[in-house]
């Protein structure tokens, strides 16, 4: 056979994956778009096709500050869950699995509500966080979009100071 | 921390087989780990115990939500590359804490993304940060996955062979080919689409608020909308040139059944991008001409080198359809003494390697302009990752918190002097997430940039221009014009004439922004529609 230690399984006990390739989380701009779950069920399902032995998603946020941008993707309620479904039933009929990434993206997210252990702004981002309270935290506000218009997909994709540069 | 808990608690009722934690790359997790961006006083701050509680703590409570027969991957900054950041012992110390916390994997995170070293782009050479996964070997029991560019089957058994790690993660090697796995397993590598760390169609796409593709598979996130289906009528079709438009087409054509003939006036397939792999630090591009040959041999492509088109014997050969990939020509702009001998074109340089004097301008500072410049100024060796992390000040022993140290350049080959005609910041308009790695650079082997400059005169004595009003004379050896290109395409009019139905893609189409991402996109979509 052909790389023996690439496609050798890997045993966790409860569960074995088929082969030692694990696709790497990637946020692809689908999570936010119409029909983006059906789009992303037949994109992972594609890969899920192509043997990959398990494959994670691109981040979600576990609430509305972590998330990238206003209209970002994220995971709070069951009835976002219930969407998820299309994605991972697709996946396993192709033999595959697969993991959803949770990623909060702190000090780092583009919208006025963002949110960090201390209030250090990055150098790549316009925004300044707001220190997280200290111990334990009450819930966030929700961030209104109606309250801040400029804050619109549009907007958003003709800034220009977005944007790593370090990657 | 509740609501991570409550994410994968979903996660795991819609069905996930786990979830994976990201405490890396700066994000909220990772800005609590490091003194960098914590600064707070409670018990969330101050000592690394502290710092880190969060983590930990995230991962304890989900594995006690989502019961044993959960993944919990916990994807971890082993190596920061800012100031600030984590030092080796507290990477081990934290992979420890999170393996007992109940984790299931150990993924890999690599720089933040406010650091100032290339990750992830084509320059970092094959595997580069594996040695970082690699020194947690013997410290943890769960499985370690080592991460970023990664990109063959071969490098990935290499890594496991030798014990660096249990997993591999690719990513965009993912997006380039979905199947990548399946045809490693089926001996078929030399069939896998590779991915060449440009970030044109993913990373970039994704900082711009668009949906992620790929620069070699204009498919990937396209995949309901873009399919390539068998032909109903199979049809006799010419393609003029294989560069990246006239290959993409070519093969997606024949893939779909149709009768496809390949004229190409070169002695090899590849057009431009025979030229580009020539630049330091784009050897990857290599790649992408390996798989289009072997998909040429697989799909049945007719292939003709050596053959410049004619408008009549095209047109005599009946064909049903005839697609121009015909590419650009340079253009060259109306200086003074634009024929003096020591002007040459990028062509002269990097294609025929005409030999060049150790001062030069360049005229152009697009992306091809900065491509001859890092091509004169850098010394050409294969791609190495001691060299790479002496040049960028990442120190492979670890002794720094973040693991960053100063960068050794070599000295430049020659003086640079990169000018264009455009007022604004040379460089601007690279890619968004690479164009700052060609700037830097360049900079650091001391090549001198202007804008808003007048070209007067090439003479004897050197390039003669205005910058700021103030009229300067460069001694230079060589002038090299990168200004631009005009569409090739005058086999077009001819076989209109002659009633062919003739379509364009590529450079031959558009030379204006013209890149390979456009040139396959259109080839691919065009042979999906045909
Ligand atoms: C130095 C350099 C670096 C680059 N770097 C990048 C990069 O990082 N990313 C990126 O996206 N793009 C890059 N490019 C640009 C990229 O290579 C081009 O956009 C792409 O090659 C255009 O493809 P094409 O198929 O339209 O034309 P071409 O690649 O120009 O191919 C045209 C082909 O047609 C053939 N031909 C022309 N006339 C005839 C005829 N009458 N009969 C038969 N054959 C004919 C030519 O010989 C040629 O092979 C780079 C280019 C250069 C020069
Ligand atoms: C388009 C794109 C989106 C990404 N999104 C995420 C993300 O949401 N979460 C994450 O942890 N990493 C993300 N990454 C980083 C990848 O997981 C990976 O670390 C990086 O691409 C290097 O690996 P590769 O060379 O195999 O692509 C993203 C990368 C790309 C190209
Ligand atoms: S666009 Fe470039 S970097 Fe991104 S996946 Fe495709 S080949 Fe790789």
């Amino acid at each position: 056979m052909p790389y023996p230690e690439l496609l050798k399984p890997l045993d966790l006990g409860f569960t074995t994956l088929k082969n030692r390739v694990l696709m790497g989380s990637m946020h692809v701009g689908l999570e936010e778009v119409e029909n983006g779950f059906e789009r992303m069920a037949a994109f992972y399902a594609e890969r899920a096709r192509g043997e990959v032995g398990l494959i994670v998603t691109g981040g979600i946020s576990p609430n509305e500050r972590g998330r990238p941008m206003p209209w970002g993707a994220k995971l709070t309620t069951e009835e976002e869950a219930e969407h998820h479904r299309r994605i991972t039933d697709a996946v396993h009929a192709e033999g595959g699995k697969i993991a959803l990434q949770i990623l909060h993206f702190g000090r780092y997210a583009y919208h006025p509500d963002l949110v960090a252990p201390s209030a250090i702004q990055a150098p790549i981002t316009p925004f300044a966080p707001m220190p997280l309270p200290a111990r334990r935290s009450s819930r966030p506000s929700p961030i209104s979009s109606t309250a801040r218009p400029w804050l619109s997909p549009p907007a958003m994709t003709a800034s220009r100071s977005w944007g790593p540069r370090a990657i | 921390m509740a609501d991570f808990v409550n994410c994968a608690a979903l996660a795991q009722s819609a069905g996930y087989d786990g979830v994976e934690v990201m405490g890396s790359e700066g994000y909220l997790i990772n800005e609590f780990i490091a003194a960098r961006t914590n600064q707070r006083d409670d018990e969330w701050g101050g000592a690394y115990e502290n710092r880190i509680r969060l983590p930990i703590e995230i991962v304890r409570r989900t594995r006690e939500k989502v019961g044993p027969d959960f993944i919990i991957i916990y994807r971890l900054s082993m190596l920061d590359l800012v100031e600030g950041g984590s030092t080796a012992d507290e990477v081990v110390q934290l992979a420890k804490a999170i393996e007992a916390a109940g984790a299931t994997i150990l993924n890999t995170g690599i720089g933040w993304h406010e650091a100032r070293i290339p990750t992830i782009a084509t320059s970092v050479p094959r595997a580069a940060f594996a040695w970082v996964t690699k020194r947690l070997k013997g410290e943890v029991s769960i499985p370690l996955v080592a991460t970023n560019r990664i990109n063959t089957p071969e490098v990935a058994e290499g890594l496991l062979a030798e014990g660096y790690c249990d997993m591999v993660s690719m990513a965009r090697p993912l997006l380039a080919d979905a199947a990548f796995v399946q045809k490693a397993r089926q001996n078929r590598a030399d069939e896998i689409n590779t991915c060449i760390g440009c970030n044109q169609a993913c990373l970039d796409h994704t900082f711009a608020g668009k949906i992620t593709s790929c620069l070699v598979n204009p498919r990937a996130c396209h995949e309901t909308e873009l399919v390539i289906a068998p032909a109903e009528t199979a049809k006799k079709i010419a393609v003029v040139g294989a560069g990246p438009a006239g290959l993409a087409f070519a093969v997606t054509a024949a893939e779909r059944g149709h009768d496809v003939t390949l004229i190409e006036a070169a002695n090899e397939v590849g057009g431009q991008f025979n030229i580009a792999r020539k630049i330091p630090g784009k050897e990857e591009f290599g790649e992408t001409l390996r798989y289009f040959r072997r998909q040429l041999e697989l799909t049945g492509v007719k292939l003709r080198l050596n053959t410049r088109a004619e408008a009549n014997a095209l047109a005599d050969e009946g064909f049903d359809e005839i697609v121009l990939a015909t590419g650009v020509s340079p253009r060259t702009p109306e200086i003074d003494g634009v024929d003096h001998p020591r002007t040459l074109s990028y062509l002269d340089v990097l294609r025929d390697e005409v030999p060049v004097g150790k001062t030069v301008a360049v005229i152009g500072a697009g992306g091809i302009g900065h491509d001859v410049s890092e091509y004169l100024v850098e010394r050409h060796e294969p791609p190495s990752i001691d060299r790479f992390f002496r040049t960028w000040g990442v120190d492979p022993e670890y002794k720094t918190a973040g693991g960053r140290t100063a960068p050794q350049v070599e000295p430049a080959e020659r003086q640079v002097f990169l000018m264009q005609r455009s007022t604004g910041k040379v460089g601007e308009r690279l890619g968004r997430t690479t164009g700052w790695i060609h700037r830097a650079a360049l900079k650091m082997h001391g090549v001198v940039t202007a804008s808003g400059v007048s070209y007067n005169r090439i003479d004897d004595q050197g390039l003669h221009v205005t910058i700021d009003g103030a009229e300067k004379t460069l001694p230079v050896d060589h002038v090299v014009i990168c200004a631009g290109q005009e569409p090739l395409r005058d086999l077009h009019d001819d076989l209109v004439a002659r009633g062919c139905s003739v379509r364009l893609i590529g450079g031959a189409d558009v030379a204006a922004e013209l890149d390979a991402k456009r040139a396959i996109d259109q080839g691919v979509r065009l042979a999906a529609a045909i």
